[in-house]
C-alpha cells in the first residue's frame, strides 16, 4: 500500500473546509484529516456541530479545529485565513462547500433572496479563493482549491433557478482561476449529483425524488462519503498534479443520461 | 491513513489493459500491479509487450501478456478466455489501445479532400471499434458477475477538435459519447456496480510524439509544441504519472459514485480558450 499512501497522503498540509458542518463539507473534512492534513472546519453559525465534528476527529488522534467565518464578509474571510495560517501554517488546501439553495420560481424571486444566494454561493467562494490564493502566491507556495458545484450548473433542473446560475458561475470562475493562477495553484470543482443534505432538504418532495431516480444511471442517491475520493484525489498534488480547471461530476451517471 | 488507502485498494483485482505495451499503459500496469492487482496485458506488438512483461516479472507482479488485435472480436474473445482460465475472473478493463497515423492527418501536401478513405477508417476502427469490441467481450463477464470497472481513453480533442487529425478527433469524441451510453446501459440492464468512465488526457510527451513537439538537437519546443504550451495553463506537458494517479482513483472504491464521466487530465488545456 505504500504507493497509494504516497499518492494520497496529505501529511504536513493545512486544509480548510468552508461549510465544514454541512453533509458534504463534514465528510470531506473528515477525509482530509484522516489523510493527514491539519483541518479547519469552517462554519457560519453552527458552532456546536463544528465542535462535535472536530472532537470526533480529535478522538481518532487527528488534528481538526473549528473556525467561525462569514463568507459574505471579505474581512471575516481574510481574518480567518490569516488566523488558520498563524495557528498551523498557510492554508494549502481549500474546499468551498458552503452554499444555500432555493425553490423560488423565476417569476417570484426577489432581489433580497437573489442577493443572498449569489453572495454566499458565488461571491463568498470568489473572496475565499482569492484570499487563500493571494496569500500562497505572495509566498511562492503551491495549493489546491476545490469548489463544490452542482449538476444544476450544467443542464438546468427545474426549481433551483438562482442556485443553478450561481453554480454555473462557480464552474466558469474555476476555469478562469485555474489559468490565472497556474501552475502553482490548481483550481478544480466537484459537481455532486443528488445527495440529501441541508441545502436541498426543503426541495426534495416525493415527486421530485422519483423524477431524479428515474433520470439517474445507477438509480440511487449519493452518500456524502462518496465525495471524499474525488476530494482526496484533487487535494493531493501527487495524485492530480496535471489536473486543473476541471469540473468533475460525481453524480452516479446523472449527467451521462438524457431520456 | 489506513482508512483512506483502503478506499483506493485494488489488491487481488484482475485488470485487463489493452495497448499494454505502450508507455502510458505500461505505467498503469506497474502502478496497479504494484498495488496488488493482477495484470493482463493485451497488445498487437509482442516485442513491446515482452519488455513490459519482463519488468512486471521483475517486480513480482502476477500477470499475463496476450497478443491481441483489438479490432478483431475473435482475437479479443481468445484473450478473454485465457484471462479467465488463468485468473478465474476479470474486474477492470482499461481500453488504452489507440493511435493516429500520418495518412489520416492533413498537411500542406495532403489536403482534407485527399485523405484516403482506408486511412480514416483504420484510425476510426482502431480507436472506436478498438474500444467498443473489448467493452462487448469483457463487458459480458462484468454483466454475468454483476460488477466491473471500465476505463476508456478519450482525449482533449473530444471536447474541441484539434487541427489536422479529423478521424482521431471524431473517434475520441465517439468514445466519450459511448462511455456515457454504456454507463447508463450497464446500470439499467445489468448492475449499478458496473462503472464506465473515461479519461481525456491532454498533451503528454512520449516517444511517439517527441519528434513533433521538441527539436531533436537541443530539446527546445517546436512551433506546435510551443502552441500547446501557450494554451496549457500549467505550461508543461503531462507525465505518464499524471494519468496513472487518475486511473488509481477511477478504479478504486473511492470513486463508486463516479459513473459515465470524462475526466480531463490536461493541465487546464480544456479550461482555457487560449485567448
Amino acid at each position: 500500500m505504500s504507493y497509494l499512501h504516497d499518492l494520497f497522503n496529505l501529511d504536513g498540509k493545512v486544509a480548510a473546509v468552508v461549510g465544514g458542518t454541512g453533509a458534504l463539507g463534514s465528510a470531506i473534512a473528515g477525509a482530509l484529516a484522516r489523510a493527514g492534513a491539519q483541518t479547519a472546519v469552517v462554519y457560519q453559525g453552527n458552532k456546536k456541530k463544528a465542535e462535535e465534528i472536530c472532537d470526533k476527529l480529535d478522538s481518532e488522534g487527528l488534528e481538526a479545529r473549528p473556525w467561525q467565518m462569514d463568507v459574505t464578509k471579505e474581512e471575516s474571510i481574510t481574518q480567518t485565513v490569516s488566523a488558520i495560517g498563524s495557528h498551523w501554517h498557510d492554508v494549502e488546501i481549500l474546499v468551498n462547500a458552503s452554499g444555500i439553495n432555493s425553490s423560488t420560481s423565476i417569476m417570484d424571486i426577489e432581489e433580497t433572496e437573489w442577493n443572498r444566494i449569489m453572495d454566499i454561493n458565488l461571491k463568498g467562494v470568489y473572496w475565499t479563493n482569492r484570499a487563500v490564493a493571494r496569500n500562497l502566491i505572495s509566498k511562492g507556495k503551491k495549493g489546491s482549491i476545490i469548489n463544490m458545484t452542482s449538476v444544476s450548473s450544467d443542464i438546468p433542473l427545474s426549481k433551483v433557478f438562482v442556485y443553478g446560475m450561481s453554480k454555473s458561475a462557480v464552474n466558469n470562475m474555476t476555469r478562469y482561476m485555474s489559468r490565472e493562477w497556474a501552475p502553482d495553484i490548481r483550481v478544480n470543482a466537484i459537481m455532486p449529483g443528488f445527495i440529501p443534505g441541508e441545502q436541498n432538504s426543503g426541495i426534495l418532495s416525493d415527486e421530485r425524488k422519483q423524477s431524479i431516480l428515474g433520470h439517474s444511471a445507477i438509480k440511487r442517491y449519493g452518500e456524502p462519503d462518496e465525495m471524499c475520493g474525488a476530494a482526496l484525489w484533487l487535494a493531493s498534488d501527487k495524485a492530480s498534479s496535471y489536473v486543473t480547471g476541471a469540473v468533475v461530476p460525481v453524480d452516479g451517471g446523472f449527467t451521462a443520461m438524457s431520456i | 491513513m489506513e482508512s483512506i488507502t483502503k478506499g483506493f485498494d485494488v489488491a487481488g483485482q484482475v485488470a485487463v489493459i489493452t495497448g499494454g505495451a505502450g508507455v502510458l499503459c505500461a505505467e498503469m500496469a506497474y502502478a496497479l500491479g504494484g498495488s496488488g492487482a493482477k495484470i493482463v496485458l493485451l497488445d498487437i506488438g509482442e516485442k513491446g509487450m515482452a519488455v513490459v512483461s519482463e519488468e512486471l516479472g521483475k517486480r513480482g507482479i502476477d500477470h499475463l501478456a496476450i497478443k491481441t488485435d483489438v479490432m478483431d472480436r475473435s482475437s479479443i474473445e481468445e484473450a478473454a478466455k485465457k484471462t479467465i482460465d488463468k485468473f478465474g475472473r476479470v474486474d477492470i478493463l482499461i481500453n488504452g489501445a489507440g493511435g493516429n497515423k500520418p495518412a489520416a492527418t492533413t498537411s500542406p501536401d495532403k489536403p482534407f479532400f485527399d485523405l484516403p478513405e482506408d486511412a480514416i477508417k483504420w484510425v476510426f476502427d482502431l480507436n472506436f471499434m478498438g474500444t467498443f469490441l473489448p467493452c462487448q467481450v469483457f463487458g459480458k463477464y462484468f454483466a454475468e458477475q454483476k460488477s466491473g470497472n471500465i476505463i476508456n481513453i478519450s482525449s482533449m480533442n473530444a471536447f474541441t477538435p484539434l487541427t489536422r487529425i479529423p478521424a482521431y478527433s471524431a473517434a475520441k469524441a465517439a468514445i466519450s459519447n459511448f462511455t456515457q451510453w454504456l454507463a447508463v446501459h450497464m446500470s439499467h440492464h445489468y448492475s449499478p456496480d458496473i462503472r464506465v468512465n473515461a479519461i481525456a488526457p491532454g498533451f503528454l510527451l512520449t516517444d511517439q510524439n517527441r519528434f513533433l513537439l521538441t527539436n531533436e538537437k537541443d530539446g527546445s519546443l517546436t512551433d506546435r509544441g510551443q502552441t500547446i504550451i501557450d494554451h496549457t495553463p500549467v505550461a508543461r506537458f503531462g507525465d505518464p504519472e499524471d494519468l496513472v494517479s487518475t486511473v488509481m482513483w477511477l478504479v478504486a472504491p473511492a470513486s463508486r459514485f463516479v459513473h459515465g464521466i470524462v475526466v480531463p487530465v490536461d493541465g487546464g488545456f480544456s479550461a482555457f480558450s487560449g485567448v
